[in-house]
């Protein structure tokens, strides 16, 4: 049976692979055999090194959580100096993520990361707050979102996997906005903004106020905007949002998704994607499927 | 990860319990001061909670718990024989060090400090409640004196823990501190011991993700020069050094 697809040139073993910081391969080595992913996604990184939000960054919500880290990383030329040389010890293809707080940050971290050996592509993190207009996520705007993505494309000699953010009125203007700045894949979507408030003290439960709300409580929202995408692009689409089992995993693979992430259930079960792949073959197989890229994109209406 | 069995799980004060689960995989590398995560119950909740090894018994660990929100709610519930996904042992536990220790914990910060009072092999215990008392009898130790503190005076010294450690250390030397409790507790401890010089760590808490080390989530700020930075409870500690904890805000 095949199960590998291929996305903008990358082949990946099978079509799962973790979301951006919710794992990674010095922490998890123990628990999960790395190589049988279909990909790693690595943290994201900015330029400068980034303390992140105050504590508490995570609350449990109903079939969810909501977690504000803050993108909290040791920047772009420490990526490339200390965490990319072990992150290639394993056969797998790695993802690095490039954020930034100005469009002209996204084009430096790029610069940066292109310096590093063993990268397959990138993923770009427009949820981050564009500092030069009010704080609001980049991915929120057309304009915004165009310029990232052409900031990373010119920079770039890898495929540029934009990610979008799910707080937007209409998705499809915004990938439409990604594809014109350059990409190659996009990866639908990040997590939802969300407030959490503990009613004995009277205060937000998140040290800053809001978060994001990933885990299965999103998945069927997030599937409808890989649906709303792909009714109209033919992109590469890697889809991010609530996946718990291989149930979730096919039904983004069947709306048209190429590819799958999965995000907050890592922390219920460090080896969780590999039930999920195993789970992929058992269903394909009794199916009578023989080839994971019949099944993608499959959905009758 | 592993099914763990619970052996017990007691009720031992007012919204405090202890259970035992039989972890033959985890117990005999457990030090003290390190915890397991536990996925509470499959179906409800998502994301496991971190506990501290309170004690370990042969192939048994012990989890000393306070009933605080929905999920140690459903853990009082528990019954003998059913079975916890637990994972661990995980984090950094205390440094043992030699000489004459003192342990000061509040309430359920006894935890983690049941063990540990066991290992040690002289000094005092200073343990404080704002009620009735729990958990002493976990601690058997020749070596070790235990003084409580309630805050309503009904068992032993009226009044803070902290005072108690600090009026004792008027009259007492000890070469090295350990502690668990609230954070104002602990900044109080850190005040008292800078300025009787006695070197020491603590055992913090903060809500978790992967507790793996991955996911930045449970953070800490800590001295950085004259800057800050923030560590990761799970993996950097969660025992941390006193001195280098920066309590209040940061930003």
């Amino acid at each position: 049976m095949n199960t590998s697809v291929e996305i903008s040139g990358i082949r990946l073993k099978n079509p799962v692979m973790n979301a951006s910081g919710t794992f990674s391969l010095a922490d998890y080595e123990e628990y999960i055999d790395i190589e049988r992913l279909g990909a790693v996604v690595a943290k994201s990184v900015t330029l400068n090194s980034r303390q992140g939000n105050p504590p508490p960054r995570i609350v449990e919500t109903a079939c969810g959580a909501i977690n504000s880290v803050g993108i909290q990383n040791d920047g772009a030329e420490n990526f490339i100096a200390e965490k990319l040389p072990p992150m290639r010890r394993f056969k797998v293809p790695l993802i690095a993520s490039i954020a930034g707080l100005t469009v002209e940050e996204y084009g430096l971290v790029t610069r940066i990361l292109e310096k590093g050996e063993g990268i397959s592509a990138y993923e770009v993190n427009i949820s981050c707050p564009n500092m030069e207009a009010g704080g609001k996520a980049f991915g929120m705007f057309e304009e915004d979102t165009y310029r990232v993505t052409r900031a990373v494309k010119d920079a770039s000699t890898r495929p540029v996997i934009v990610k979008l953010s799910p707080n937007v009125t209409d998705i499809v203007k915004i990938a439409k906005a990604a594809v014109d700045g350059g990409a190659d894949v996009l990866t639908i979507a990040n997590t939802y903004l969300a407030l959490a408030v503990d009613i004995d003290t009277g205060r937000p439960v998140l040290g800053n106020v809001l978060g994001g709300l990933s885990g299965p409580a999103i998945k069927p929202i997030t599937l409808r905007l890989v649906y709303e995408v792909r009714q109209v692009m033919d992109i590469p689409i890697i889809a991010s949002g609530g996946i718990a089992t291989y149930q979730d995993a096919l039904e983004y693979l069947m709306v048209g998704a190429n590819a799958v992430q999965v995000g907050l259930m890592n922390f219920n079960k460090p080896d969780i994607m590999i039930d999920i792949i195993e789970d992929i073959e058992e269903f394909l197989d009794k199916k009578g499927i023989g080839d994971i890229n019949e099944f993608i994109g499959s959905l009758k209406i | 990860m592993m099914l763990s069995r619970i052996e017990y799980n007691e009720r031992i004060a007012d919204g405090v319990y202890v259970m035992g689960l039989d972890a033959g995989e985890i117990a005999p590398s457990a030090r003290p001061g390190q915890f397991v995560h536990v996925l509470v119950d499959r179906d409800k909740y998502l994301l496991r909670r971190p506990f501290s090894i309170c004690d370990v018994d042969g192939g048994t660990i012990k989890i000393m718990y306070r009933v605080k929100g929905v999920g140690t709610e459903l853990m009082s519930r528990a019954m003998r024989g059913e079975s916890m996904d637990i994972m661990g042992p995980l984090g950094k536990g205390f440094n043992e060090v030699r000489g004459r220790v003192a342990i000061v914990g509040g309430g359920i910060g006894l935890a983690p400090l049941v063990y540990l009072a066991r290992r040690i092999k002289s000094g005092t215990m200073f343990i404080g409640f704002n009620d009735e008392p729990f958990g002493l009898d976990f601690i058997s130790n020749p070596g070790l004196d235990i003084r409580v503190a309630t805050t309503n005076g009904t068992t032993g010294y009226r009044g803070n823990v902290v005072d108690l450690f600090e009026d004792t250390l008027s009259s007492e030397r000890y070469d090295y501190m350990y502690a668990c409790g609230p954070k104002p507790m602990i900044k109080e401890i850190k005040r008292v011991c800078k300025e009787h010089e006695i070197p020491g760590e603590a055992s913090f808490e903060e809500r978790m993700g992967c507790a793996l080390g991955a996911c930045m989530v449970c953070s800490i700020p800590v001295k950085d020069g004259d800057k800050f930075k923030y560590k990761r409870i799970c993996k950097d500690g969660p025992v941390f050094n006193i001195d280098e904890v920066i309590f209040g805000g940061v930003a």
